[in-house]
């Protein structure tokens, strides 16, 4: 924890020659008058035109700008129901039928910033301000992992009791925590701790590196300069557009090849915003060789003391949603892309058939929120439990938690995989871009997402999940027998049943 | 012990070069990559993270994980790798490291 005052704290925050260094003629690689002559000069798209990009995507081959600008002009309700149809082919061709969970954990809400619509900034006297001791936040991490949860995404407001020295205390303090299974013999743990923190220096981003952190992620929540400028005001660290816009390039120079970027969408046009994640893929594909590891597209939530998700002109509707979740699926067909519990029960259902890789479940976002309800969970196995408005940065929309949603899933034939064997494989980054986009780490992936949901079926899942779940597993075992890349792999297949029978036999945490 | 006697010949001039150690670990998976006829790549530790830091970026992924160091690993394929060779492989790569970070 920082001894400086939060004042001399702040002032030695932002390194300029850290975001000079990425300039190009001194120029940023959002250009305004670029994206807005892209989205003006595709207007009207041809329907052949549209059906070719959507072939490339097939190809899983990221598009230019002058091909998500036409798709995002598409009007036609038709060919939009063609490229739904498609984002979900090209999911199901990267990823398989899978989806990742996740949780986070809220370690602080203190912050030096005073971001408009959020219900952290330092202005808003009505937010409980609370950062967690190493006790506190291994007590909320053993909540999580009674869950069955094994990835985590630590979040932090921007503050020198949260600084470099607090976070990276704080992932060591959770990867410590171990804790029994409810109902099967494993022991559970946090095995993968992707961070979402404000932008910092590449010495700092060093030492996240260091102790292991998963992905880190920052949202430019606005790629629009004239809103960024009015939603953070100038003076505070976040203030300052490009410091942001180059967080991800400092995180790759750090060693960080997981990126991952988001748009908070509601503060601006949302086709712009669009636009604005595609640019900045591309600058990271052309300066680091890889692009975001994942994008997410949270929509602006009501927060206590903002007005913002209520005055904004350009919130965004469940149905435009969908569309920017099919664009991004089929303009970075490579990236994972995170939808969370900030959307309620049936939409998420819903988008995930358009391209959605991950999501969270038994989500708590009030800094304590998981030992506010440990008793509750303990109790009742399906209770959904109220949020805290004035300890939370915003309001969530479903509250499921993760076994009553494995369970939804595995009725719609959608198998949940925890597996982070690629993070402790050394299959990262450039390395996994490049299975990915072949289509092999996918097929990889399918086999430890049937390890990783045979264990969370026998530690964690109730009756009525445990046996929708194990009619999934049957149908990936079937699908196993069938697929051509396996059956000229005899011995791998031979260790993946050994460790299949290892883990119905108690083993836990095997992987391919 | 005839593959162990000669890949500790095969080594032995490796360690004293004055290469950097990704370029003399890239080496050491050609090496073993061609004498045995199969993959492996070296890892750095980073809590629990395995970082990739060298070998053939391949489309084949190992099965089996050995620590070197606290600091590296490497990633293999259990079915040609059986755990006599992997300790040899283990001994040389840890040799090759310590003489590096020395």
């Amino acid at each position: 924890m920082s001894d400086l005052s939060v004042k001399e704290w702040t002032d030695q925050v932002i390194k300029q020659e850290e975001i000079d260094k990425y300039l190009i003629d001194g120029k940023d690689f959002i250009d305004r008058a670029n994206i807005n002559q892209d989205l003006e000069q595709q207007q009207d798209p041809d329907k052949q035109y549209i059906r070719d990009i959507m072939e490339k995507s097939l190809d899983i081959e990221r598009l230019s700008p002058e091909e998500t600008a036409a798709l995002i002009n598409v009007d036609n309700p038709n060919l939009w129901e063609e490229m739904y149809a498609t984002a979900n082919k090209v999911k199901e061709k990267v990823y398989d039928n899978r989806i990742v969970f996740f949780a986070p954990l809220y370690l602080s809400n203190l912050c030096v910033n005073n971001c408009a619509y959020c219900g952290f900034k330092k202005d808003n006297t009505e937010e409980k301000r609370k950062i967690l001791t190493k006790e506190e936040m291994q007590e909320e991490t053993r909540v999580m992992v009674r869950e069955g949860h094994k990835r985590m995404i630590a979040v932090w407001g921007e503050h020198p009791k949260s600084d470099i020295d607090y976070m990276v205390d704080c992932m060591k303090n959770i990867y410590d925590v171990e804790e029994d299974a409810p109902y099967g013999p494993g022991t559970g743990s946090i095995r993968r701790i992707n961070i979402n923190a404000a932008p910092m220096s590449s010495e700092d981003l060093r030492r996240l590196w260091e102790v292991g952190v998963g992905t880190y992620q920052v949202f430019q929540e606005t790629y629009h300069k004239p809103t960024y400028t009015k939603m953070h005001p100038p003076g505070t660290i976040k203030g300052n557009y490009r410091w942001r816009l180059y967080a991800l390039h400092r995180a790759m120079e750090a060693g960080i090849d997981d990126v991952a970027t988001g748009a908070l969408f509601g503060l601006y046009d949302w086709k712009y915003e669009v636009m604005g994640l595609l640019y900045h893929a591309i600058d990271l594909e052309r300066q680091f060789g890889i692009g975001p590891h994942t994008i997410s597209f949270p929509r602006l939530m009501h927060a206590a003391g903002s007005k913002v998700a209520e005055e904004s002109p350009y919130l965004v509707s469940d149905e435009e949603l969908k569309k920017i979740i099919t664009i991004l699926r089929l303009a970075v067909p490579y990236t994972g892309l995170i939808l969370t519990a900030r959307e309620d029960a049936d939409l998420r259902d819903e988008l995930i058939d358009v391209g959605v890789t991950q999501t969270d479940a038994s989500t708590r976002i009030g800094i304590g929120g998981y030992s506010d309800v440990k008793e509750q969970w303990d109790r009742l196995s399906n209770d959904e439990s109220q949020q805290k408005e004035d300890e939370q940065q915003f309001i969530l929309g479903d509250t499921r938690r993760l076994d009553k949603m494995i369970g939804d899933l595995a009725k719609e034939d959608i198998i949940t995989s925890f597996c982070t064997a690629g993070y402790r494989c050394g299959r990262t980054g450039e390395k996994i871009m490049g299975l990915l986009c072949n289509g092999t780490e996918g097929k990889f992936c399918k086999l430890n997402a049937i390890l990783t949901y045979k264990e969370y079926l026998e530690d964690y899942a109730s009756e009525e999940t445990r046996k929708e779940g194990e009619k999934v597993l049957q149908k990936e075992l079937d699908q196993l027998e069938e697929m051509e890349f396996f059956q000229d792999k005899p011995e791998m297949m031979e260790e993946f049943y050994n460790y299949y029978d290892r883990i119905k036999n108690g083993e836990r945490d095997l992987f391919i | 012990m005839e593959k162990e006697t000669s890949l500790s010949n095969s080594m032995d001039r490796m360690v004293d070069s004055e290469e950097e150690l990704h370029n003399k670990l890239d080496q050491f998976c050609e090496i073993i990559g061609n004498k045995y006829d199969t993959e492996l790549y070296f890892c750095e530790i980073l809590g629990k993270r395995w970082s990739y830091i060298a070998g053939p970026e391949s489309s084949y992924l190992p099965q089996g994980r050995c620590k070197v160091t606290d600091k590296y690993g490497f990633m293999y394929k259990k079915e040609d790798i059986d755990s006599e060779l992997k300790q040899e492989i283990k001994s040389q790569a840890k040799k090759l490291i310590d003489n590096y970070e020395q």
